[in-house]
C-alpha cells in the first residue's frame, strides 16, 4: 500500500523533527506547554497540506531557478489565512504562539517537503505526505511539550498533576528543551535501530564536524 | 627612499594605516594620562613613537618623516602651537635616531635608540617652546623632561624589543629591512635566558663508586655490522678466517659510516643474521675466541701531521658517538662550516638514572679525556672547550677543575642535575646559550658536541693505535646480583656479562640496552654488546611498570615537562584525528623522544610512542 | 631463556603519579572544608555530602555498565565531583534534588561527552546551575549560623552576598566571621580558612597550578575595588574562594599552558564581578566559570607554546 506508506512515513520513520531534524526552532520554542505544541502542530499541518497540494499542482509551471521565492509566496499565503483563522477562533493559542505562527512561513519542514517531495510527485501523494509530515510534527511537539510541561511545570494541558510537587524548572527553559530534544532523537534512533534516514545520505560534505573528524578521510561514518 | 617592489598603492595604504594607528595611540594615551593628574605637564607615554620607530626601522626613512609631518598636521587641528610642538619633537627625535643608526652602522640596540629618541623629542619641544614663548626660562624645565624621556624611552624600547620579531613579519615592512634585524633570540645572555624544562628523575647511581673491572674474554662474540648511525658495513671476512684483535672485519664505502673491528682473536665461525631490538635485520660476524688476544700486526699509533690525517685516523679507529647515539665521529668532526665552529662542548652530563660509566671514565681516565680534548682542539682549530658535568658528580667536577687549571681555553661548566641535560641541543643551550634552530646542526651555531668517553678513547687510540674493540658499561637493575662497572669486548652476549655480575638474583622481567629513559628493551638476553651501548639494566617484577594507560585528563603536565616546549597532549589529539597540518604546526618533528612527557603523565599514557607514530605519519604524507 | 621478557617502548620508568593519586589529593584537600561545614551547619551536611558522593559513584558505575565500557570509578573522579557538588548546595537542600544534580553532573556533563578528560564544562558547576535554575527556591533557602552560648545555632536568613546585592548594610558579618565561615551560604563555600588550607596543600603537592586561583581572586579583588565595592568583602563572601581553588582548576576544562591559565583566571574574575555588580543574580562565580570553560579550547589555540628552536614557516 504505497499511499499508506507515504502517510506513515512522516510519523516515525522520517519524522521531520526527530529524524530529519528540520524545524527545530519552533519545536524548542513552543513546547513549553503541551497545548501550544499541539496548536502549532495543527496549524503547520494545515499549511503543509495546502502548500504541498498547491505546489504539486503548480510544479510544472514554476521555473526551476526561482522556485524558492515562489514556494515562499505560496506558503506565506496559506500561513496568513491560517493565522487569521487562529486569531479569530483561538486567540489564546495565538497569544501563546506569538511570532512563531507567522514564522511557519520559513519553517524548514514546509520548504523542505516542498522541495524534496511536492515538486516531484503527484497531487495526491503530496497531500498524503503533507498530512503525514504534519502529523509527525504534531506528534513530536505533543511528546516534547508534554514531557517539558509535566516535569517542568507540574501540569498537563493546564491540569495540575497531583504528585509532582517540585517541578524541575530548567525543563521549560532553553537548556532543558535541548536536553529533552536530544533524548527524544536518541530514543528514536534506538527504536529504529539507526535505520532511519540519516547520516549515510548526508555524507561528509554536509556534516559540520567533518573538519575535525578522523573518519572524514576514510570516507565517512559507518552506520 | 624608494622601496623597490612596493607599489604606490601599497605605500599609500601603509602610511594611512600607520598614521591612523599613531593618532589612535595618542588619543588612548591622553585618555590614560587623565587618570594620573599628579604628573607634570608634558610627560607622555610616547606610545605613538613606537609607530614612528617601526616606520623608521622597518618601512623607510622617508615614510618615517612623512609620518612625523602628518602627525604634526593633525596636531595643528588643535592649534598652531600644538602642531609646531609636535613637529619639533618628532623631527628632532627622528633626526637623532637616524644619526645614531648611521653612526653605529645599524648595530645600535632598540633600547638605546628609543631612549635617545624620547629625550631628543623632549629637547626639540623645549627649544620650540623657547622660540614660541620667547622665554628662555623654559630651559629650566628640561631636567624633568629629560628624566621622563629616559623612563618613557626605556619602556617603549622594551615594548619594541618584545614586539620586533613579530613586527618584522608584517607585510607593511620592507623585506630587506626585516632581514637585517638581528634576531636577538640567538645568543641570549645568561641573565635573562629562560631555563629549559625537564624532569627530576631518580638518580639511582648505585654503582658510582664501583671501580671498573675488566671482564674475562668470553667464549664467543657476535659482532653486528650495524652499530652506528649511517650506512651498514659489509663484512670483510668469511667463515673459517682467523682474525686477530683489532683487525678490521667490516667497512663501508659510504661517507657516513665507520669501520668495525674484531674484539677478540680467534676463528670466524659464522655470518649470522640477527634482528636488532629496533627491528632491523643485519648480518653479524660470529667469532669463536681462542683466548690468546693476539693483536693484529697492523696496529700501531697513527702518524698525524695534518687535519686530514687526524680525520682519517678518527675514521680508522671506528669511533662513533659513545654517548649512545652512535653517530660516526669523523663525520661529526668535519662539518662544512668548520671555520665557524668556535666551541667544543664535552658532554659529561650522564643524566640517565643508573648509568655511571661516563663518571668512572671521568674519575679513572681524567688525563685521557683532557688529551683527547686538546687533540681535537688542536687539529680542528677550535678556540675553546666547555666540559659540562652535572652537579650530582661533585668529585668529578673538582677533579676536572683542578686538571684544567693550566688550560686557558678549557673550562668546566656545572650543569643542574635535570634530565635530559645530556641531550645535544640542551647541553649546547645550557653551556653556551646558543639555540640550535629547526633544520640546523650544532655546527651552524658554532659548536660541536662530543661525549666524554669518546674523547678518552680518542686519546688512547692516538697513543696505542688499538681501534674501538671494548666498552665500559654499567650493569645494574633490581634483578642483577652484583651491579658493577666493567669493560667488556664488543660483541659479548648480555647473558655472559650478567653471569660475570653474579647472575640474576630474581627473575628478570625486562632487559634494557641503555638507560631507562631512552634505552631499548631487548627481547632476548643473548643479544650482543654494541659500541654505543652504555649500560645493561635488568629489571625485576617490581620495577616493571604497568602497561595499561587510562584516559588523558588534560592536566598539562606533559607540556610543562617538555624541554622543547612541545604540546604532547595536543599532538596526541591531532594524531588520533589524522590531522597532518595540525601535527606540522605543532612541530612534532622537533621531538627528541627523551621521554619526559611519558614519565610525568599521571594517566601512564605512552606519549613518546604517539610522537613517534605522528612523525611516521608526517613522513608518509610528505612523500 | 625460559621466561619471557617484557618489551615496551621507552621510557621504562615512570613517575609515581597517577590519576587516582591526584584525585585522592583533591579529596584530602577538601576534608578541612568538610569538617568546617559539619561544625557550622551540623550533621545534615555530612549526610548531603555522603549522598552526593554515593550517587555520583553509582551513576558512573551504572552508566559504564549500560554502555558496555570499562569501569572507571577507581580513579576517584566521581568522588571528587560528588563532594564538590555537595559543597555547592545549601544545607537544607532536599536529598532527591541532590541526587538529580548528581545525575546531571556525572551522566549528562561528564559521561555523555566521553568521560574523564572530555567534559566540556565543570560537572559540579553545571549541575549547580541546573539546580539553581530548576529549583530556585530550595537553592536559596539559607540557614545562617549564629554564635550562641550553647554553640552554633542555625536560623534562616539571607547570605551576606544577597544582603550586599540588596544594598542593606546591617546583618553583614565582620571580616573575621566571614573568614572563619560564620555566615550563611553553601556547605563548602563558607569557611575560607579551610578552603585556603586545602588550596595550599594542593599547590604543595603540585596538583594545581597556583596561577588560576591567584589570577581569579586577584582580578575579583582589583576589579571590585575599581568599581567602588569593598574588595575584601567581595572576596570573602559568596563562592569565589571555593570556585577559584577547586572548580576553576579542573584539568579538562581549563587551559593547558601557563599563559592560558592566566587569561582564564582573569576572565573568570572579570565575569564574576560583572555579574555581581551589574547582573540580577547576587552570585556570579558559577556562571563565570561555566562561560570560561566553554572558551577554554579557544584560549588553548591562542596560547600554544612556542617550540624551542622552532622556525615559523
Amino acid at each position: 500500500m504505497k499511499k499508506l506508506k507515504i502517510l506513515l512515513n512522516g510519523i516515525i520513520k522520517e519524522n521531520p523533527v526527530l529524524v530529519l531534524v528540520l524545524g527545530t526552532c519552533p519545536t524548542l520554542a513552543v513546547t513549553t506547554m503541551a497545548v501550544n505544541g499541539v496548536g502549532m502542530g495543527m496549524a503547520a499541518t494545515v499549511v503543509l497540506l495546502c502548500s504541498n497540494v498547491a505546489i504539486s499542482l503548480l510544479k510544472n509551471i514554476i521555473p526551476d531557478k526561482v522556485r524558492i521565492p515562489c514556494y515562499i509566496v505560496i506558503v506565506a499565503g496559506f500561513v496568513t489565512i491560517v493565522g487569521q483563522l487562529v486569531k479569530a477562533f483561538a486567540p489564546d493559542i495565538d497569544a501563546a504562539l506569538g511570532i512563531f505562527l507567522p514564522l511557519i512561513v520559513v519553517n524548514c519542514i514546509i520548504l523542505g517537503r516542498a522541495e524534496m517531495f511536492a515538486s516531484k510527485n503527484s497531487v495526491l501523494d503530496s497531500a498524503l505526505d503533507g498530512i503525514g509530515m504534519g502529523l509527525g510534527f504534531t506528534l513530536a511537539l505533543l511528546i516534547m511539550g508534554s514531557i517539558r510541561e509535566i516535569l517542568g511545570s507540574g501540569s498537563w494541558f493546564g491540569m495540575q498533576i497531583p504528585f509532582i510537587t517540585e517541578p524541575v524548572g530548567i525543563l521549560v527553559l532553553a537548556p532543558g528543551g535541548f536536553f529533552v530534544f536530544g533524548c527524544l532523537v536518541a530514543l528514536v534512533n534506538k527504536l529504529t535501530k539507526g535505520k532511519a534516514v540519516g547520516k549515510r545520505e548526508m555524507g561528509c560534505a554536509a556534516c559540520p564536524s567533518a573538519s575535525f573528524c578522523g573518519k572524514a578521510s576514510e570516507g565517512g561514518c559507518e552506520k | 627612499m624608494r622601496q623597490n617592489g612596493t607599489s604606490a598603492a601599497k605605500r599609500v595604504t601603509t602610511m594611512g594605516l600607520l598614521f591612523a594607528l599613531a593618532i589612535v595611540l595618542s588619543f588612548f594615551e591622553s585618555a590614560i594620562m587623565t587618570l594620573f593628574p599628579m604628573l607634570p605637564p608634558g610627560v607622555k607615554l610616547g606610545l605613538s613613537n613606537v609607530v614612528t620607530m617601526y616606520c623608521l626601522f622597518l618601512v623607510g626613512k622617508g615614510s618615517a618623516f612623512t609620518l612625523v609631518v602628518l602627525k604634526s598636521l593633525f596636531a595643528m587641528l588643535r592649534g598652531f602651537i600644538s602642531g609646531a610642538m609636535s613637529f619639533a619633537g618628532g623631527a628632532v627625535s627622528l633626526l637623532v635616531m637616524l644619526f645614531l643608526m648611521v653612526l653605529t652602522r645599524h648595530k645600535a640596540r632598540y633600547l638605546a635608540l628609543s631612549i635617545a629618541g624620547a629625550v631628543a623629542h623632549n629637547a626639540g619641544q623645549i627649544v620650540m617652546a623657547r622660540v614660541i614663548l620667547k622665554n628662555r626660562y623654559v630651559y629650566y624645565y628640561f631636567p624633568i623632561l629629560l628624566l621622563s624621556g629616559l623612563v618613557v624611552g626605556s619602556v617603549t624600547g622594551m615594548v619594541l624589543n618584545v614586539l620586533m620579531p613579530y613586527l618584522s613579519r608584517l607585510p607593511t615592512g620592507s623585506r630587506e629591512a626585516a632581514k637585517s634585524i638581528k634576531m636577538e633570540g640567538n645568543n641570549v645572555s645568561k641573565l635573562f635566558r629562560k631555563r629549559l624544562s625537564g624532569v627530576a628523575v631518580p638518580h639511582r647511581k648505585n654503582t658510582k663508586d664501583c671501580a671498573t673491572v675488566m671482564m674475562p674474554i668470553p667464549d664467543r662474540v657476535v659482532i653486528p655490522m650495524v652499530q652506528h648511525m649511517g650506512a651498514p658495513c659489509e663484512p670483510l671476512v668469511k667463515v673459517g678466517d682467523i682474525v686477530k684483535v683489532g683487525q678490521k672485519i667490516g667497512d663501508s664505502e659510504q661517507y657516513v659510516s665507520a669501520p668495525i673491528h674484531a674484539s677478540v682473536s680467534g676463528k670466524v665461525t659464522g655470518l649470522v643474521e640477527i634482528i636488532t631490538p629496533a627491528g632491523a635485520k643485519t648480518t653479524a660476524v660470529e667469532i669463536e675466541a681462542d683466548k690468546t688476544q693476539e693483536p693484529d700486526a697492523s696496529i700501531c699509533p697513527p702518524q698525524i701531521n695534518s687535519r686530514e690525517d687526524f680525520l682519517k685516523a678518527v675514521r680508522a679507529s671506528g669511533l662513533v658517538g659513545l654517548g649512545g647515539a652512535g653517530f660516526p665521529t669523523h663525520v661529526k668532526l668535519n662539518p662544512k662550516n668548520l671555520s665557524e665552529v668556535d666551541t667544543l662542548v664535552i658532554n659529561g652530563a650522564e643524566c640517565e638514572p643508573y648509568i655511571t660509566s661516563d663518571y668512572r671514565t671521568m674519575m679513572e681516565d681524567t688525563e685521557d679525556v683532557l688529551s683527547g680534548v686538546r687533540l681535537v682542539l688542536k687539529w680542528l682549530g677550535i678556540k675553546q672547550a666547555c666540559i659540562g658535568i652535572e652537579d650530582n658528580k661533585p668529585d668529578a667536577i673538582a677533579k676536572f677543575a683542578k686538571a684544567v687549571e693550566k688550560d686557558s681555553n678549557i673550562q668546566v661548566v656545572t650543569l643542574k642535575s635535570k634530565y635530559p641535560q645530556g641531550a645535544e641541543k640542551v647541553i649546547i643551550y645550557e653551556t653556551t646559550g646558543r639555540v640550535v634552530k629547526e633544520g640546523m646542526l650544532p655546527s651552524d651555531v658554532g659548536a660541536i658536541v662530543m661525549n666524554i668517553t669518546s674523547c678518552a678513547f680518542l686519546a688512547k687510540y692516538m697513543k696505542t693505535g688499538m681501534p674501538l674493540i671494548s666498552k665500559r658499561i654499567t650493569v645494574d637493575g633490581g634483578a642483577v646480583a652484583e651491579p658493577k662497572n666493567l669493560v667488556a669486548p664488543i660483541g659479548t652476549p648480555f647473558n655472559h656479562i650478567i653471569d660475570f655480575c653474579g647472575g640474576y638474583k630474581t627473575e628478570p622481567k625486562k632487559l634494557l640496552m641503555g638507560g631507562p629513559m631512552m634505552g631499548i628493551a631487548v627481547y632476548d638476553d643473548s643479544y650482543p654488546l654494541l659500541k654505543n651501548n652504555n649500560a645493561i639494566l635488568a629489571f625485576d617484577q617490581k620495577q616493571v611498570e604497568n602497561i595499561f594507560d587510562t584516559p588523558c585528563i588534560r592536566c598539562g603536565k606533559c607540556v610543562a615537562a617538555c624541554p622543547f616546549d612541545l604540546m604532547p597532549v595536543a599532538i596526541e589529539r591531532s594524531y588520533k584525528n589524522n590531522d597532518v597540518d595540525g601535527l606540522k604546526a605543532l612541530k612534532v618533528n622537533l621531538c627528541m623522544e627523551c621521554g619526559c612527557c611519558s614519565y610525568v603523565c599521571p594517566a601512564k599514557r605512552n606519549l613518546v610512542l604517539t610522537n613517534r607514530m605522528a612523525k611516521a605519519l608526517l613522513r608518509k604524507n610528505s612523500k | 631463556m625460559n621466561n619471557l621478557l617484557t618489551v615496551t617502548p621507552s621510557p621504562h620508568i615512570k613517575s609515581g603519579n597517577s590519576t587516582t593519586r591526584i584525585m585522592l589529593d583533591v579529596v584530602l584537600a577538601m576534608v578541612p572544608a568538610l569538617i568546617a561545614s559539619v561544625i557550622i551547619f551540623g550533621l545534615r551536611s555530612l549526610l548531603l555530602v555522603a549522598v552526593c558522593v554515593v550517587s555520583c559513584v553509582v551513576f558512573e558505575y551504572l552508566f559504564r555498565v549500560v554502555t558496555k565500557r570499562a569501569n572507571t570509578i577507581s580513579d576517584l573522579s566521581a568522588v571528587v565531583t560528588g563532594m564538590l557538588l555537595a559543597f555547592n548546595l545549601p544545607v537544607t537542600f532536599p536529598i532527591w534534588m541532590a541526587v538529580l544534580g548528581c545525575f546531571v553532573a556525572i551522566v549528562i556533563v561528564k559521561q555523555l561527552f566521553g568521560g574523564i578528560g572530555q567534559n566540556f564544562a565543570n560537572p559540579a558547576i553545571t549541575a549547580r546551575i541546573v539546580l539553581l535554575v530548576s529549583f530556585a527556591g530550595q537553592m536559596s533557602n539559607w540557614l545562617i549560623p549564629q554564635k550562641t552560648a550553647g554553640g552554633i545555632e542555625l536560623v534562616s536568613g539571607a547570605t551576606p552576598l544577597t544582603l550586599l546585592a540588596e544594598g542593606t548594610a546591617e546583618g553583614i558579618p565582620s571580616y573575621m566571621d566571614l573568614f572563619l565561615g560564620l555566615r550563611g551560604g553553601c556547605l563548602g563555600e563558607t569557611c575560607v580558612l579551610a578552603l585556603l588550607i586545602g588550596g595550599v596543600y594542593l599547590v604543595i603537592r603540585k596538583v594545581i597550578n597556583p596561577i588560576i586561583p591567584v589570577a581569579f581572586m586577584g582580578t575579583v579583588f582589583l576589579f571590585s575595588w575599581a568599581l567602588g565595592a569593598d574588595p575584601l568583602m567581595q572576596l570573602l563572601t559568596g563562592g569565589v574562594v571555593l570556585g577559584a581553588v577547586f572548580m576553576a582548576t579542573d584539568y579538562s576544562t581549563s587551559p593547558v599552558t601557563n599563559w592560558g591559565k592566566l587569561i582564564f583566571g582573569i576572565g573568570c574574575g572579570l565575569l564574576t564581578v560583572v555579574i555581581r555588580q551589574f547582573g540580577s543574580y547576587p552570585e556570579g562565580v558559577s556562571f563565570a566559570i561555566l562561560l570560561m570553560n566553554i572558551l577554554t579550547p579557544h584560549i588553548d589555540t591562542l596560547t600554544k607554546t612556542k617550540p624551542f628552536g622552532g622556525v615559523a614557516k
